[in-house]
C-alpha cells in the first residue's frame, strides 16, 4: 500500500468544505430551476445529486487500484475539476446548447435531450466531489470514522449555510462562491511535491472563478413566464430585484399592465396598473395606487361580493402579497385589518423602500402586518373576523399544471376548517377562482368548502354558500351564520346591475344562472348541484369525473393536481396525445423525469458493474437489503421534506433543515456503527428500531406538527431535531454495517460484491427521490411512510431469511 | 387498477418520446431530400388589382414544393377541421388557401400543418389550425365585413380572415412580431390587411365600428374600448388558455345596450 503524504487534518478540513459546498449547491440548483423554470424540478435535482454520488461509487470500485496509487496527485485535481464545473455549470445551463423550457419539452425532441444534458452537467460536480470523498474513505479506511464525520457535519452545515447565503447573494453569484469553497478544499490538498505542477491549474481556476464572479450568467427566465412576457412589452422597466430563500422578486413598471379579476362588462373606464411584483418570474400581484385610479374598478368586480352584503370592520387577508385586498378593505372602511404575508423580502420592499407604490397601505394604522405563514397564523390567532380573504386561485387561462407538484396547504380542507373557526357569527370567507375548461378549479374549491361545512356539522349547505360569476371568474362566499333575506336581495341586485350571474343562490332558476355569461357546456351547474348535495353524490362525482376534483387535504396537499391517468384514453380522443401534456406539465414531467433518471442511473451505475460481473453467494440478500435501505432512507427524507414544508412554510427551509439534520444524525450513527460487529442480529435490531420509528411517525407526525407549528423558528428547529435526529441516527447504520458484513466474509467474492451492493443502493436512492413524490401525489403522504416502512421491512426480512 | 395505471403512465411517457422522435426523424428525412426548406421556397405570386376579392385572394404559380404544402393543407382541413365538425365553407376555403408554412418560424416549416400550436418566440404561439378555424367560423364573417384583430402574432389568423372579408385591421404590441408579420403579409401578397404596432387595449378608433373583433392576445378582462368599437350585433371572440393549449373560446355579443358572453368549450369532452 502506498502511503499518502496528505496530512489527515487537511483531509478532514477539505472533506468538510467540499461537503458544505455540495449540499449547498444542491439546494441552490433547486432554487435556480424554480426561477428559470418551475418548482417541479426540485425532486429531479435531489435525484441528480444522488446519481452523481452513485456513479462515483461505481467508478471508484472499477478503477480503485489505479486511483489509489495516484491518490496524492489526483485528489486535488478531482476537487479542482468539481470546482470549475460548479462555477461554469449555471452559465452553461443557460446557453442555447443546454437551455430547455418546460413548455417546449413536449413540442420538440431536442428539448428533451437538452433536459437530459442538463442532468449531466449538474451531476458532474457531485460526481467529482463524491469521487474525491470516496477515494479518501477508501485510502484512509483506518480513520474513516473521522472523515465520515467531517463529511456529514460539513453537509449539515452546508444545508443551513446556503439558506443564510441566499439572503445575501443572488443565486447566479452564489454558485461561484460555492465553487470557490470547493477550490479552497482542493488547494489545501496539494502537497509540496506537486505544487509546481499545479501552479498553472490553480492560476487558471482563479482566473476562471474571478471571471464568472464578475460576469455571472443572467438567468434566462422561461419566455412563457409572466415576467418575460411583461418585459417584452415596450417601455417596461425593472424597478428593483431582490433575492432571498423565498425566491427572486422583481418589481416592474409598465404602462401596459392590466389586472382586474372578475370585472363587469359594464365598467366604462380603464384599469391602470403601472407597477407589479413578480416572484421567480411569475405574477405575484399588482402594485395599486389610488392616485392613479387603479382601485376604482373594485366595486365593479365579482370580488366585491363580501362588501355587497355587509360592512366588514375587521378583515383577515391571508397571503396578502402586494396588498391588493388590504387596499380594498381600507377603501371599504375596515377598522382593523390583519394582513398575513410570509415573504419577508417583499414586505420589506413595500414597507421601507417603495411604500408609495401601494399607497403605504402596510404602514396604515388600521393594518397589522404579520410576517408568518397563513396556516401558522390561523392556528395561533385568537381574534375573530368579519371577513377572511384568500387570494384568487391559479392564473387566468390556467398554468398548464406547472404547480401540480406544489403543496398548497392554504387550500386544504383542514385549512378552511381553521379559517371557519376564526369567523365572527356574520363573518364570511371569500375566495375567487378563474373559470377553466374542462371545469376543474371552480368545482374543486366549491367541493372543498362544501366538505368543510359538512364536516363542521352544517347540513343545509346552500344557506351558507353563495357564488357569482362573470365570464371568467367565480367568486365564492361562505358565511358562518345562514345568509339572510336582505343579504340575498343585495346580491341579486348587485348581479343584475353588474351583469353577473348568481350560480349558487337559494331558489335561483337554471335560466338565471346562465343569463349574461352563458356556458356552452351547462354541466357546470349540475356538477355544482351534486357537490352541494349529499356526500354520496359528491363521492360519485369525484370517482366518475375525468379530473381529480376531490378536495385537497393536509395528507395530499396538491391542490393543482387534476389529471387522472384513467382518463387519459378518454381525453386522447378529444385532444391530441401531445396536447395532453399541457393539461398538467408538472405532473407529466414527474414521470418523464422518473424514466430519464432511471435510464441514467442504469447507464452510470449498473452498466459499468456488468464489466466485473456479479459473483458469489447471497445475491438475493444483497439485492433486497441494499435496495430496501436505499429506498427506505430516501422515502423518509422526501416525506419529511414535504411534511416540514407545512411546518416551515417554505421548501428551501424545509429541505435545508431535514437534509442537514438527517445527514448529521446519520453521520453520527455511522460513526457509532464502527464499534458494532456487523452481525445479522444487530442489523435486525437496528432496522426494527427504524421501522418502529416510521410507524410512530405515521401515527403522530401530523399531530405534532400541528401542535407545535405556532412556535417561533428556533423552537420549531428544536422540535424538528427531536423528531428527525433519533431515527436518522439509526438510519445511518445499516449501510456501513452491511458493507462491512460483506467485507468481513471469508469469501473471495467480497471485492466484487461490495461495488454491487453500493450500486444497488445507489440506483434505488436515485429513483427513490422521484418515486416518493409520485407516491405522495397519487396516494398521499401516509402511503409514502407505509412504503418506507415496507422497504425497511424488506431489508429486515432479508436478514431473517438469511439467518 | 394500480397496475393499469402504471401501464398507462408508461405508455404515455413512451408515446411522448416516440412521437417526438418521429417528428425529428421526419425532419431529418425532409431536410435530407430537399436540402432547403421554408424561406427558400420558390413560390411565385401574381397579384391582380380587380375585382375586389382577387386583390387579396392570390393566384399562384405553384412549384412541386407548393403542391406538397397544398396537399398538407387539404389534409389538415379534412382531418383537423372538418372532422371536428366545422363546416363553415368560407373558413374551410380560407384555411385551404392560406400558406400556413409561411407564417411559422423557418425551422418549424415542416411542422406547419401538424395538429398543434407552434412557438413563434416572445412566449407566443401560432394557434393550432383547428382553433383558428373555430374562431373564424364562430364570428361568421361576411365578405363586406370589417374585422379588427388584437394581437397579430404570426399573422396567420389575419391572413385567414383576409381571405374572407373586405379588410382586416390588426394590432400587435410587440414591435418585433409586428415587423415580421408585416413583412410576411407583403411577401405573401395580402393587400387588405392593415397593421400597426400599438397597444390593442384601445382598439382602432379611426376605423371603428367593426363587424367583428378577434382578440388573439389573452385578455383577462374585456377592454371597454373594444366593446365600444363593436357594431350593434357585432361579435367579439377571445381564446382563453395557456401557451400551447387553448381551453375555451369566449364570444361577446353586443345587442343594443346589452352585452352577453358565451363560453365555447372547444372539444365538448364528456358528452
Amino acid at each position: 500500500v502506498i502511503h499518502s503524504e496528505i496530512h489527515p487534518l487537511k483531509l478532514s478540513i477539505s472533506i468538510a468544505l467540499l461537503s458544505v459546498s455540495l449540499i449547498a449547491y444542491q439546494l441552490l440548483l433547486i432554487q435556480i430551476l424554480s426561477i428559470v423554470q418551475w418548482y417541479h424540478f426540485a425532486y429531479m435535482i435531489i435525484s441528480v445529486a444522488l446519481l452523481g454520488f452513485g456513479a462515483a461509487g461505481t467508478f471508484l470500485s472499477l478503477f480503485q487500484k489505479w486511483l489509489l496509487e495516484k491518490l496524492d496527485a489526483l485528489l486535488p485535481g478531482l476537487v479542482l475539476i468539481a470546482s470549475v464545473i460548479m462555477a461554469v455549470s449555471i452559465s452553461l445551463s443557460q446557453t442555447d446548447l443546454f437551455y430547455f423550457d418546460s413548455y417546449r419539452l413536449f413540442n420538440d425532441l431536442k428539448f428533451l435531450w437538452k433536459l437530459f444534458a442538463t442532468y449531466l452537467i449538474f451531476l458532474l460536480p457531485f460526481f467529482f466531489g463524491a469521487l474525491a470523498i470516496g477515494l479518501t474513505f477508501t485510502k484512509k479506511v483506518e480513520k474513516i470514522g473521522v472523515f465520515y464525520f467531517a463529511n456529514m457535519v460539513g453537509s449539515g452545515i452546508g444545508g443551513i449555510a446556503v439558506v443564510v447565503l441566499m439572503w445575501v447573494f443572488f443565486p447566479e453569484k452564489l454558485a461561484v462562491l460555492l465553487s470557490a469553497l470547493v477550490f479552497l478544499s482542493g488547494l489545501i490538498l496539494i502537497i509540496k511535491k506537486y505544487r509546481t505542477a499545479y501552479t498553472i491549474v490553480i492560476t487558471f481556476v482563479i482566473a476562471l472563478l474571478t471571471y464568472f464572479y464578475l460576469n455571472p450568467p443572467s438567468l434566462k427566465i422561461s419566455e412563457y413566464k409572466g415576467l418575460s412576457k411583461t418585459l417584452d412589452l415596450p417601455g417596461t422597466e425593472i424597478i428593483e430585484t431582490e433575492s432571498s430563500p423565498y425566491g427572486l422578486i422583481h418589481l416592474v413598471s409598465s404602462s401596459y399592465l392590466r389586472y382586474a379579476p372578475g370585472l363587469s362588462l359594464t365598467y366604462p373606464d380603464q384599469v391602470l396598473v403601472n407597477n407589479a411584483a413578480f416572484n421567480n418570474g411569475e405574477w405575484s400581484g399588482p402594485l395599486l395606487q389610488t392616485a392613479k385610479d387603479s382601485l376604482y374598478y373594485f366595486p365593479f368586480s365579482t370580488e366585491y361580493l363580501p362588501y355587497v352584503i355587509d360592512n366588514r370592520s375587521s378583515a383577515l387577508i391571508l397571503n396578502s402579497g402586494t396588498g391588493r385586498y388590504v387596499q380594498y378593505a381600507v377603501l371599504e372602511g375596515a377598522e382593523s385589518i390583519r394582513a398575513v404575508e410570509p415573504d419577508k423580502t417583499l414586505i420589506q420592499l413595500l414597507i421601507k423602500k417603495y411604500p408609495e407604490l401601494i399607497d403605504s397601505v402596510y404602514n396604515s394604522s388600521a393594518v397589522d402586518l404579520k410576517n408568518v405563514y397563513p396556516r401558522t397564523y390561523l392556528l395561533s390567532a385568537e381574534l375573530k373576523f368579519d371577513l377572511i380573504q384568500i387570494p384568487i386561485i391559479d392564473a387566468f387561462g390556467g398554468t398548464s399544471g406547472m404547480y401540480a407538484l406544489q403543496e398548497q396547504y392554504l387550500l386544504t380542507k383542514e385549512s378552511f376548517k381553521d379559517m371557519y373557526s376564526k369567523l365572527k357569527n356574520d363573518g364570511v370567507i371569500c375566495i375567487s377562482t378563474w373559470i377553466d375548461y374542462p371545469y376543474k378549479n371552480p368545482l374543486k374549491i366549491v367541493a372543498t368548502l362544501a366538505e368543510m361545512l359538512d364536516e363542521t356539522g352544517i347540513k343545509d349547505l346552500t344557506s351558507h354558500i353563495t357564488a357569482i360569476k362573470n365570464w371568467n371568474t367565480l367568486t365564492v362566499l361562505v358565511k358562518k351564520n345562514k345568509l339572510i333575506k336582505a343579504e340575498l336581495e343585495n346580491i341579486s341586485a348587485f348581479c343584475k346591475e353588474m351583469k353577473f350571474d348568481p350560480v349558487i343562490f337559494p331558489g335561483i332558476s337554471e335560466e338565471r344562472k346562465d343569463f349574461y355569461n352563458k356556458l356552452q357546456d351547462k354541466s357546470f351547474y349540475s356538477y355544482l348541484n351534486l357537490i352541494l348535495g349529499s356526500q354520496q353524490e359528491r363521492e360519485k362525482l369525484y370517482s366518475e369525473y375525468p379530473f381529480n376534483i376531490r378536495p385537497a387535504a393536509d395528507n395530499r396537499p396538491y391542490y393543482s393536481q387534476f389529471l387522472k391517468w384513467e382518463s387519459v384514453e378518454q381525453l386522447s380522443e378529444s385532444y391530441s396525445s401531445l396536447t395532453l401534456a399541457f393539461f398538467e406539465i408538472g405532473y407529466v414531467l414527474l414521470y418523464l423525469t422518473f424514466f430519464q433518471i432511471l435510464l441514467l442511473a442504469f447507464i452510470l451505475i449498473i452498466l459499468p458493474l456488468l464489466k466485473i460481473r456479479w459473483k458469489g453467494k447471497n445475491k438475493l440478500w444483497i439485492l433486497l437489503y441494499f435496495s430496501g435501505i436505499g429506498l427506505g432512507y430516501i422515502f423518509i427524507e422526501i416525506i419529511l421534506i414535504q411534511r416540514f414544508t407545512l411546518y416551515f412554510g417554505n421548501i428551501i427551509y424545509s429541505a435545508a433543515a431535514v437534509v442537514s439534520l438527517m445527514l448529521i444524525a446519520s453521520g453520527f450513527g455511522s460513526l457509532v456503527s464502527q464499534r458494532l460487529k456487523p452481525e445479522s442480529r444487530r442489523i435486525i435490531v437496528i432496522i426494527s428500531i427504524i421501522v418502529v420509528s416510521v410507524i410512530i411517525y405515521l401515527l403522530i407526525l401530523s399531530l405534532l406538527i400541528k401542535a407545535t407549528i405556532v412556535y417561533s423558528l428556533p423552537i420549531k428547529i428544536i422540535f424538528a431535531s427531536i423528531l428527525i435526529v433519533p431515527p436518522a441516527f439509526f438510519m445511518g447504520m445499516p449501510f456501513p454495517l452491511g458493507l462491512r458484513f460483506l467485507a468481513l466474509k471469508n469469501d473471495s467474492s467480497a471485492g466484487n460484491q461490495i461495488p454491487w451492493a453500493w450500486g444497488i443502493n445507489g440506483i434505488f436512492s436515485v429513483t427513490g427521490a422521484v418515486s416518493a413524490t409520485i407516491v405522495a401525489v397519487e396516494f398521499g403522504f401516509i402511503w409514502v411512510m407505509i412504503f418506507a416502512a415496507g422497504a425497511y421491512l424488506l431489508a429486515l426480512l432479508s436478514n431473517l431469511v438469511r439467518n | 387498477m394500480v397496475k393499469n395505471k402504471m401501464i398507462n403512465i408508461f405508455f404515455l411517457t413512451l408515446l411522448f418520446w416516440l412521437i417526438n422522435s418521429s417528428y425529428a426523424l421526419s425532419e431529418m428525412v425532409e431536410h435530407g431530400n430537399n436540402g432547403t426548406m421554408g424561406n427558400h421556397s420558390e413560390t411565385i405570386f401574381q397579384y391582380s388589382i380587380t375585382p375586389k376579392f382577387q386583390s387579396r385572394c392570390l393566384t399562384s404559380v405553384t412549384s412541386p414544393q407548393d403542391d406538397k404544402y397544398l396537399k398538407a393543407r387539404k389534409e389538415m382541413v379534412a382531418e383537423q377541421i372538418k372532422k371536428r365538425g366545422i363546416d363553415h365553407q368560407p373558413t374551410l376555403k380560407a384555411l385551404t388557401k392560406v400558406p400556413r408554412h409561411k407564417f411559422v418560424p423557418s425551422d418549424l416549416v415542416n411542422r406547419a400543418y401538424y395538429d398543434r400550436p407552434l412557438p413563434i418566440g416572445y412566449g407566443q404561439t401560432i394557434s393550432q389550425p383547428y382553433i383558428v378555424g373555430y374562431m373564424t367560423s364562430i364570428i361568421n364573417p361576411e365578405p363586406d365585413d370589417k374585422v379588427l384583430e388584437i394581437g397579430t402574432g404570426s399573422g396567420y389568423q389575419a391572413a385567414v380572415l383576409a381571405e374572407i372579408v373586405d379588410t382586416v385591421y390588426t394590432i400587435e404590441i410587440i414591435t418585433e412580431l409586428h415587423k415580421s408579420s408585416s413583412k410576411k403579409f407583403k411577401e405573401v401578397g395580402y393587400k387588405n390587411i392593415v397593421s400597426k404596432n400599438a397597444d390593442g387595449y384601445f382598439g382602432w378608433e379611426k376605423y371603428a365600428p367593426f363587424d367583428a373583433i378577434v382578440v388573439t392576445a389573452a385578455s383577462e378582462y374585456i377592454p371597454p374600448p373594444l366593446i365600444d368599437q363593436l357594431k350593434d350585433g357585432g361579435k367579439m371572440i377571445i381564446p382563453v388558455g395557456t401557451p400551447f393549449m387553448t381551453q375555451m373560446l369566449v364570444l361577446v355579443e353586443k345587442k343594443g345596450e346589452e352585452i352577453f358572453t358565451k363560453i365555447y368549450s372547444l372539444y365538448n369532452l364528456f358528452h
